[in-house]
């Protein structure tokens, strides 16, 4: 099975959660603000546990952290 | 570039100088007899310590700036790999070089294991330095 692309809607959900900042969010699952960057913009492939972590910050379900188009 | 990439390259910058100074010593003392009242050991070991001294500075600086998390370490361990890959690489070539060039006078002048072991250190530094920098900047994709 192919993956086509994959997306991510973490910048839409921090600004759902009160315009949370980068670094906010970066200390509430324990990785650096740079990390959240790279994700934001498709740059670093999270591990399965940084995406639950972060899931369970913004109270959602890993898929509508990561969406994976195949 | 984040602040732990900028002081990798900083850092890659700093051990190719030490690189070139420490060849440039160990050329004009064993070949062309420059510093006769000098041993290249003490001056070659000298620049090694220098180098380690502010490299330590700058690794601390590093863990000072950003937290080490998943990424980093992810990133690091690239490097380590293409590191590896290449000190051997290297090892080999500048082994075998050696090789061909004295393999008709039947030995190879002692100085150059020196020259050796002290570069493959000098090199493992700068490659990974040098990986390190380019993989933070391309980063990596999703897996397809």
């Amino acid at each position: 099975m192919k993956v086509k692309r994959v997306t991510n809607n973490i910048k839409d959900l921090r600004y759902i959660n009160g315009d949370m900042s980068q670094q906010t969010l970066a200390d509430l699952v324990g990785c650096s603000r740079q990390t959240i960057n790279a994700l934001e913009k498709n740059r670093y492939s999270p591990s399965h546990i940084l995406v639950r972590k972060i899931a369970t910050v913004f109270k959602v379900n890993t898929d509508d952290i990561l969406q994976i188009e195949f | 570039m984040s602040t732990r990439a900028k002081l990798s390259l900083i850092n890659f910058i700093m051990w190719s100088i030490a690189f070139a100074v420490f060849t440039i010593v160990f050329i004009l003392d064993t070949q062309y007899n420059e510093f006769p009242m000098q041993n290249y050991r003490v001056s070659t070991a000298i620049i090694f310590l220098l180098s380690n001294i502010v490299n330590l500075v700058i690794v601390y600086l590093q863990h000072r700036s950003e937290k080490s998390d998943e990424r980093n370490k992810y990133f690091e361990s690239l490097s380590a790999v293409v590191t590896m890959i290449v000190t051997m690489v290297l090892i080999f070539s500048g082994s075998m070089t050696l090789y061909v060039i004295y393999e008709k006078s039947g030995f190879v002048p002692v100085d150059w294991l020196w020259f050796i072991a002290y570069g493959a250190a000098f090199v493992v530094f700068i490659v990974f330095n040098l990986s390190y920098v380019i993989v933070s900047l391309k980063g990596t994709n999703y897996e397809s």
